[in-house]
This record gives C-alpha cells, sequence and structure tokens, in this order.
C-alpha cells in the first residue's frame, strides 16, 4: 500500500491520532509526493508554479513551500464576473482551482450566484463559500467524495473530544448556532451532523433568515458603486435599511432560540456554534439569574473558530467555560479553516488542538517563505500556519492561512502521535504597520460607513 | 559596502559628538520597551529639539519595512510645544529673512559637503526599501526645493501678497476699513517615509509660514528632517528659523504621546501625509480649535490614446512614458500609475503591455529596474487571471522587473511593486470614467487631447494632470498640492477690524 492511502484510511479510525505511524513524518512526506505528482497533472496553475521554482520532486517538506497556495486564491476571481453575470467566466475561473473538469451547466438556469452555486450542485461540483477575511468570499470546490468527507471527520473529530459522544446510542435535542439555511456553506456539514444525533424532529436553528451567497454579492456590489461615485443616496439609504431590518430578524429569532434552550437546561442537549455565539447564551442566561453550572451534566458543547466577536468581555471564553463546566467529557473546541478537510479537534489532556495525520502542517516565518518545522520532528515552533490536506479530493491541498500558531512536534501526551497546536492568533490582529507612512493610497479608504463597517464585522466573524 | 561600515553607525555618532557635544543629553542605558531585539546594534535616531540634538539610546523600536532595531531617546514632552502665551521664535521676523536663510541652507545641504546628510542616507538605507540608488537621487535632488526662485513662487502663489505673513496689511472692501494678517501658526506635521523629499518639502514650507513646527518622524524615514534640522543649527543654532523646529519619533498613535500632544492650546493643525490608519488616529484628537490638514493616501492613473500606435517607435516611447509614471519611488507614492486605460482593442492593449513590461524593467531617476518582488497575494491572484487567456493576458513576472496585466475590466487586486493593470477602452473619456475621488494624477499622452477630458477628470476628483511619464516632475514652487495650496492652508487667517486704516501695515 502507499503512504497516502495508508493515512487516508484512518480517516475511517475512532482514533486517527493514537494510530497514525510512529514515522508519521516520513509517512507525510511521501503521501504529499504522491500527492503532488498526481494534482500537478489535474492542476495547472500547480505545475506551472513547480516549473518556476524549479521543484520536480519533493525530496524535504521545505520543496513544498513554493507550492503553496496562499488562501486568497480562492477568492481570486473578478468581482465583476459576479456583478455582470458572467457565470461561464466564474466556472472557467473555479475549473483552473479544480481537479475535476466542469461542464455541463445550464447556464439559461442561472440568474445569480446562488444559482450557480446550485447548478454546480446539480452537476456533481459542491462549492462551498465562505466570507473569508477580507470581505470577498471565497469558492472552495468540494467533489462529491470532500463533501461527504466534511460531515464524517465532523462526527469523527467530536466524539473523540467529548467522551460523552462516544456512545452512539444517545440521542439529543440539538441545538445549532447557524442558520437553518445556506446549504452551500460549513452549515450543511453541521446540519447533516446534527441530525444525526438528534431526537426526532428536535433540531432547532439560532435562525430562519438564510444566508445566501447572492447577499454578500449584493454588498460588494454596493462597496464598488460608492467606490465610483455611482450609488445615490437614496440608495446606500435603502441597502443600509434592509441590512438593518435583516440583521433585526435574525437577532429576534437567535432570542427566541435562547429562551428555549435555557428553558430546557435540565435535559441533556447538544449544542454547536461559535464561541462568540455561544456567549450570548452565557449574557442571556446571567440576565435571567441562571447560576454557572446549572445545565445537565451531559449536555455536550461543540464549538469552533471566530473567537473574534464584536463587544465581547474580554473573559469571554472564561465565562463560557464556567457557565458550560466544559470538561473532557461535554466539549470540543475545534480549530480548523474552510480550505481543509476536516478539522483539528481539542486534545483535553494536552490543553490544545491536535492535528489530524492527513493534514500535514507547515509552519512559516511570518512572511510565508521560510519553512520552521524542527529538522528532527520534535521541538516547539511558532510561525504562520500552512497545512497540506492529503485528503482534499477536488482541489490541491497546499494552502497558508493568515494565522500566526504554536505547534509542539512529538509531544509524546497520552499516547497521540500527531502534532498539537497551541496558540492561534490572526496576523491582522497583531499590532504593527501604524507608522509606516506612505502617501499611496488605495480606492478601499474612501468607502466609510456601515457598508465598510460591515466588512469590517464581516471580517472579524 | 565598506563606505557603510565606516560612516555608520560609529561615525554617525563621533560626527554627533563633534558638533554637538554640549548638548548631547547622557544616554541611558535601560530599555523601557522592546519590541524585537535584532541582530545588528540598534541604529541611534537622533531627536532634534529647537536646533539642539538629544540622543539617547533609552526607547528601542523596529522599523516596519526592514524590521532594523533603531533606538531614541525619552520624549521630552515639554520640549515638543511652544507656550502659546509667548510668540514662536519666527514670528515677527520679516520674511525675507527666513527665504535668505533657507536659500543659505540649500546648497549646505549637498550630499557632497554635508557629512550630516551623508551619515543620514547610509542610516536610511537601513531603514527605506527604496535602496541606495534612488535614496542618493533623491538626497541630492533636495537643494533643488530651497532655490530662491522655488520658495518665492511657492509663497507668492500661495498667499497672493506675501506681505500677508509680516504684517497686518489693510483694505477697504465694501467702504469698510480692515486689517488682515496670515498669522503664523502652530503646527504639528506627521510625515510619510515614502520619498524623502516629504521632509525637506515640509521643512521649505514651514518655514515660510514663520510658525512653530514639530515633526513626527515615520519609521521608514527617520534621518532626513533631523539631518536638515541639524544643518540648519549648524548654521546658526539661535536662528528663529532653527528655533522654530523640532522633530522626534515615536511609534504612531502611540496614546502615551498623542493624546497629551494633539491639543488645540498646543497646536492649530495636525498635517498628515497619507496613510489611512495616520489619518484615522489623528481624528480622534481632531475637534474644535483642532483642525486636521490631510494629504490623502491617493491612486493615480494613465490615460492613453490611440496615436501610440502611430509606429513601433512610438510605441516604445509612449511604453517608457508610461512606466516612468509607475516607477515613483518603485510605486510606492500616490502619484505613482496603477492602472492605465489605453484606446483601443485588446489586441492594440496587449502590444502596448509587451512594451510596457519591457520598460518597467529600466532604471529611472526614482524607480528601479530590479525592484521588489511581487508580494503573495497578487502572485495568487495573477497565477489564477494567467490561466483564463484571453480573457486576460500577463506580461512580465513577479521578478521585480515589471507586471502587466491587461483585462477588460479593472482587477480586484490594489496593484503595488511595479504592478499596472491595463484596461482597454473606446475612448479617453471611457478612460476617464475610472477616476474617482480616491485619484490623484492622471498621465495623458497625447498631451494635447487633455483639453477631451480635464473637466470631467476635475469634476470626478482628480488633482493633477500631466502628460504621460511627467507625473513625478517638478510640482513644488507655486503648483497646489492634494487640491490646495499648502501654505495657505498652513496659516491662521485673522481679520481686525478695529477702526479705519491709519497706515498701510502696522
Amino acid at each position: 500500500m502507499s503512504a497516502l492511502s495508508d493515512l487516508l484510511q484512518l480517516a475511517d479510525h475512532q482514533d486517527p491520532f493514537r494510530n497514525a505511524p510512529e514515522n508519521l513524518r516520513a509517512v507525510q512526506l511521501q503521501a504529499v509526493q504522491e500527492r503532488f505528482a498526481q494534482r500537478r497533472q489535474q492542476i495547472r496553475i500547480l505545475d506551472k508554479r513547480a516549473s518556476e521554482a524549479a521543484v520536480k520532486e519533493l525530496n524535504t517538506l521545505e520543496d513544498t513551500v513554493p507550492l503553496l497556495f496562499a488562501d486568497a486564491v480562492y477568492k481570486s476571481y473578478p468581482d465583476s464576473f459576479i456583478e455582470n453575470g458572467k457565470w461561464r467566466h466564474l466556472t472557467a475561473w473555479l475549473q483552473t482551482l479544480t481537479t475535476n473538469r466542469i461542464d455541463g451547466l445550464d447556464y439559461d438556469k442561472i440568474t445569480d450566484l446562488d444559482g450557480w452555486i446550485n447548478e454546480l450542485r446539480r452537476n456533481g461540483h459542491y462549492v462551498m463559500s465562505s466570507s473569508g477575511t477580507s470581505g470577498k468570499q471565497s469558492f472552495i470546490y468540494q467533489s462529491g467524495a470532500d463533501r461527504e468527507f466534511g460531515w464524517r471527520l465532523l462526527d469523527q473529530g467530536i466524539r473523540w473530544a467529548a467522551s460523552g459522544m462516544r456512545d452512539r446510542s444517545r440521542h439529543y435535542p440539538v441545538y445549532l448556532l447557524t442558520p437553518s439555511s445556506g446549504s452551500y456553506t460549513g452549515t450543511e456539514r453541521m446540519a447533516k451532523f446534527g441530525e444525526s444525533i438528534a431526537l426526532p424532529g428536535d433540531v432547532h436553528y439560532m435562525s430562519d433568515v438564510p444566508q445566501s451567497a447572492a447577499q454578500t454579492t449584493r454588498m460588494a456590489r454596493m462597496r464598488r458603486a460608492i467606490a465610483d461615485g455611482s450609488a445615490l443616496p437614496s440608495e446606500i439609504e435603502a441597502f443600509q435599511k434592509e441590512n438593518r431590518e435583516r440583521t433585526e430578524r435574525v437577532q429576534a429569532d437567535f432570542r427566541l432560540f435562547i429562551d428555549q434552550l435555557l428553558d430546557r437546561r435540565r435535559e441533556p442537549m447538544f449544542i454547536m456554534g461559535m464561541m462568540g455565539m455561544l456567549y450570548q447564551i452565557v449574557a442571556t442566561a446571567r440576565e435571567r439569574g441562571i447560576p454557572d453550572a446549572d445545565f445537565h451534566p451531559d449536555t455536550i458543547i461543540s464549538i469552533g473558530g471566530g473567537k473574534k466577536g464584536a463587544n465581547l468581555p474580554e473573559d469571554f471564553q472564561q465565562q463560557c467555560e464556567r457557565f458550560f463546566n466544559f470538561n473532557a467529557t461535554n466539549f470540543n473546541d475545534g480549530y480548523g479553516m474552510g480550505e481543509v478537510s476536516g478539522f483539528c479537534p481539542w486534545f483535553h489532556e494536552a490543553k490544545a488542538w491536535t492535528v489530524p495525520p492527513w493534514l500535514v502542517p507547515v509552519v512559516l516565518d511570518s512572511t510565508g517563505e521560510q519553512l520552521l518545522n524542527p529538522p528532527d520532528g520534535k521541538g516547539i515552533v511558532e510561525g504562520r500556519l500552512a497545512m497540506i490536506d492529503l485528503l482534499a479530493d477536488g482541489r490541491w491541498g497546499g494552502v497558508i492561512s493568515g494565522d500566526k500558531v504554536t505547534v509542539e512536534f512529538g509531544h509524546g501526551i497520552d499516547g497521540v502521535v500527531t502534532p498539537i497546536i497551541r496558540d492561534v492568533v490572526r496576523y491582522k490582529d497583531l499590532p504593527g504597520g501604524d507608522d509606516k507612512l506612505s502617501c499611496a493610497g488605495t480606492i478601499d479608504a474612501y468607502v466609510r460607513g456601515e457598508i465598510a463597517d460591515m466588512t469590517e464585522a464581516r471580517a472579524a466573524k | 559596502l565598506i563606505d557603510e561600515a565606516a560612516i555608520n553607525p560609529d561615525a554617525l555618532q563621533s560626527i554627533e559628538k563633534e558638533q554637538f557635544m554640549e548638548q548631547t543629553e547622557t544616554t541611558a542605558t535601560q530599555s523601557e520597551t522592546s519590541t524585537q531585539t535584532s541582530a545588528s546594534a540598534p541604529l541611534p535616531v537622533p531627536h532634534v529639539y529647537r536646533g539642539r540634538m538629544v540622543t539617547g539610546d533609552v526607547i528601542k523600536h523596529v522599523s516596519r519595512d526592514l524590521g532594523q532595531g533603531f533606538c531614541t531617546p525619552k520624549i521630552e514632552l515639554d520640549d515638543l510645544v511652544w507656550p502659546r502665551a509667548e510668540p514662536g521664535p519666527a514670528f515677527d521676523v520679516p520674511v525675507e529673512q527666513i527665504i535668505d536663510f533657507l536659500v543659505e541652507l540649500g546648497p549646505r545641504l549637498h550630499l557632497d559637503a554635508n557629512p550630516l546628510m551623508q551619515a543620514a542616507l547610509e542610516s536610511m538605507i537601513q531603514v527605506s526599501p527604496l535602496g541606495r540608488r534612488i535614496l542618493e537621487n533623491c538626497y541630492r535632488d533636495i537643494p533643488n526645493l530651497f532655490a530662491r526662485e522655488v520658495i518665492e513662487d511657492e509663497l507668492r502663489v500661495s498667499l497672493g501678497d506675501p506681505a500677508l505673513v509680516d504684517g497686518w496689511a489693510a483694505r477697504t472692501l465694501r467702504g469698510r476699513p480692515s486689517r488682515l494678517r496670515a498669522f503664523p501658526p502652530r503646527l504639528v506635521h506627521i510625515l510619510a517615509g515614502n520619498s524623502p523629499m516629504v521632509a525637506a518639502m515640509t521643512v521649505m514650507r514651514a518655514a515660510l509660514t514663520k510658525g512653530v513646527h514639530l515633526l513626527k518622524l515615520p519609521s521608514n524615514d527617520l534621518f532626513t528632517a533631523t539631518a536638515i534640522l541639524r544643518t540648519m543649527a549648524e548654521i546658526d543654532p539661535n536662528h528663529p528659523v532653527t528655533q522654530s523646529f523640532s522633530a522626534a519619533y515615536w511609534r504612531g498613535g502611540d496614546e502615551n504621546v498623542e493624546s497629551i500632544l494633539y491639543r488645540p492650546q498646543y497646536f492649530d493643525k495636525i498635517v498628515v501625509w497619507g496613510g489611512d490608519s495616520a489619518v484615522r488616529h489623528v481624528m480622534r484628537y481632531a475637534g474644535p480649535g483642532l483642525e486636521l490638514v490631510a494629504f490623502d493616501p491617493k491612486v493615480s492613473i494613465s490615460l492613453i490614446g490611440r496615436e501610440a500606435f502611430s509606429s513601433d517607435e512610438v510605441l516604445r516611447e509612449v511604453a517608457r512614458a508610461g512606466a516612468a509614471d509607475v516607477l515613483s519611488f518603485n510605486q510606492d507614492a500616490c502619484n505613482a500609475s496603477r492602472y492605465q486605460f489605453i484606446e483601443g482593442d485588446e489586441d492594440d492593449a496587449d502590444r502596448y503591455c509587451a512594451q510596457l513590461a519591457l520598460a518597467l524593467g529600466q532604471d529611472y531617476r526614482y524607480g528601479d529596474g530590479q525592484g521588489p518582488l511581487v508580494p503573495s497575494d497578487i502572485r495568487e491572484a495573477v497565477d489564477v487571471l494567467r490561466e483564463m487567456e484571453p480573457l486576460y493576458r500577463v506580461f512580465g513576472g513577479y521578478d521585480g522587473k515589471g507586471l502587466v496585466i491587461r483585462s477588460e475590466e479593472m482587477v480586484d487586486f490594489h496593484p503595488i511593486c511595479k504592478t499596472v493593470n491595463v484596461v482597454p477602452v473606446g475612448s479617453l473619456r471611457d478612460g476617464a470614467r475610472h477616476a474617482t475621488v480616491a485619484t490623484q494624477t492622471v498621465g495623458i499622452y497625447p498631451p494635447h487631447r487633455v483639453t477631451e477630458v480635464r473637466d470631467a477628470l476635475a469634476c470626478a476628483g482628480v488633482q493633477r494632470i500631466v502628460a504621460l511619464g511627467e507625473s513625478i516632475s517638478d510640482g513644488v514652487g507655486g503648483y497646489p498640492h492634494d487640491g490646495m495650496f499648502p501654505i495657505h492652508r498652513f496659516m491662521k487667517w485673522i481679520s481686525e477690524e478695529s477702526g479705519p486704516n491709519h497706515q498701510e501695515t502696522r
């Protein structure tokens, strides 16, 4: 068997972290070689990048550095394709990053971005959209296999981290801190997993206001109209009003959701979403005089991503921890990114996230150019996180993130073979960048107000 | 390299000691703040308080662009303000004497003759990404800003009558007598460091106002302003102009300094050179009595007519002019062209792009043929666009020699590091529609066709229109800057309407 298939088999294992091969580093490098050889035949950009960097084969992990895509690549399409409805062009763009051939789309059926995504889905191409960190949404291609893995790995990771979940016969009232529709975002896999562990008819969503890619597009279009001066004041007013109303509807739904959840706190439940959202539950409970640790001890909480949020107190994480009494049986915190398969679940014994064996962590300097991984596979390094996702089927799995992390290799804690990630901060949240002054500006600096703020808020998610 | 080692930083300190020994404060050794320690010894950055140089290594910093460690003395807040109860040192000095002093200063700043400027240049190489060749060209051009004709034109055009800065000019409006004075202001200048000319231009204009001036140094130009002020002190440490300037570095946005200093009791206006974050920091303090004068961060473009295709020779020339406009300070300036709109079809545009990519690989006075490498976010985007020929076509590469992307519509990313987006248009007027409130300079070829677009451009927000290739040409000495006459904006315009006009001026 090849190194690649050895590692991929672990995706079906209950505990891929302790059952990864002892010589993980060597096996991963070999698997990366196999993947690269295959993908460079399928993705021309990767092949070109390799030729330019004079990389023929990957002898060391260092050789992969020029082949990693920045996460920006998944939003490198020109906005005008969407604004002007050039769906064929948008497909051509997606094709440049995709292993599978995309054709047979009925372009007459497509009227907006949601339509394009749905038409792709009808043809077996499951594009995932996310707002990313710059306000422009990314489109990440998933094949049918990628999509299938999406929810299987969610199940695997949560059950690995929270021991209370290991009894597969148990079913819960499920509360998901996500809108009920928006099927092509991460919501789909959360919903699918939620349904699989829920008591019949007992799945609840924070809001029924749909998350729509077209909505994001409308915002981008409005930003452009403001920047080029063509937006009328009444149009800006109408747009802001529509957004406020939308926000108010979401908030009203969310209040109902929280009330219901708090009323049922003596039942064992499953709650899943982002930490910032979870804190809203805690804050509401405090207003109602509900003390810490008042929930049923068998309630399971799984959170992920988005530690940042507007108007959160400094200690909101600690408050959540006390309120829900996080422990090794009831709690998972997932670290991941939309560009890679699965996520890194919380490893209670290490108080850190652990990286599954099919994700090869590549720690780089802040510029993303120098490899910092310890040469002997042991030790702690700090830097910009990149990953090579060996599982990714529809795209090249090498991607550089915007996160600054501390990764510990070869720690040997509690039999876990795979590396752990301790601290995560986004480079853009680090201080600096204030006094390197230049008179050169960008057009974006001239867009002010709610539209600009909305981008900020989305970026902070 | 030998020169560098010889002059910096030991030579810098020895020069300082020779000339300013009695004024140099004892340097403390403990470090108050330490962001990051760089491998080499931190560069000493002197402060200048009214002609008195102060050195020290109490506060350590790291420069933003090149990660160079540097150190400064502790900020003496009281030395950075001029009490309002007293007139500034130059308020009552006739402007003729100020001009004479500046004209004397000009040749003294000449790089070959001035060890302070030589040392500043060597230190600048450690903190500025522009590199020795461009920095040296700038330093050689600095004396030109102090030529008598330049100074006199700047003052006359800005104020109308230079006498207004010296005294109370009598006038009678609709039968009512009154006096008007352009009163010397108290200004903080938050300098930009993408070009050393910013510091020199600021000193020249600020001196002409006769006001008092605090210069906040940027981390990418820590040395030019203080070298000029110290040269002034060499001419005459007690001259009112020397006594009217102070310069210091603190981290931009440092509340410990800015929340104390930025008050109307100390200053009338804060003059800020670009930088979105710098403008936003200052906005917090601007309010009644403390006005913001912003040289806004801007974007520049080019409009190229179909005449460019009249022959291969002409096309090459036009591409060279187009490249010259891109290369202003390696495209890190507000007047650097980033988007070029060319009258023609895609094939025409491609022919121009090919020539432009070649021309970008050559040296210009303020731009390098071999510039900084294209950053990865642009590389990622362009790698993908490259795959979408013929919709897009990419010329040149990521190696710092020039990158050109031809597209039907403007690209989404912000072109930097010698990256140009060329968009074919039906007419120059179509191209002009892409100008916005963010646009500063527009270069036009052929120059005579400016009449087709200048009103539309000004209407959209453009501030300066030049012949293609001249965006970096002499724009100081009577020309408006960012849509205003800076000296006019700097002054406090005071009206005295108490009784009849007894004499022409008081």
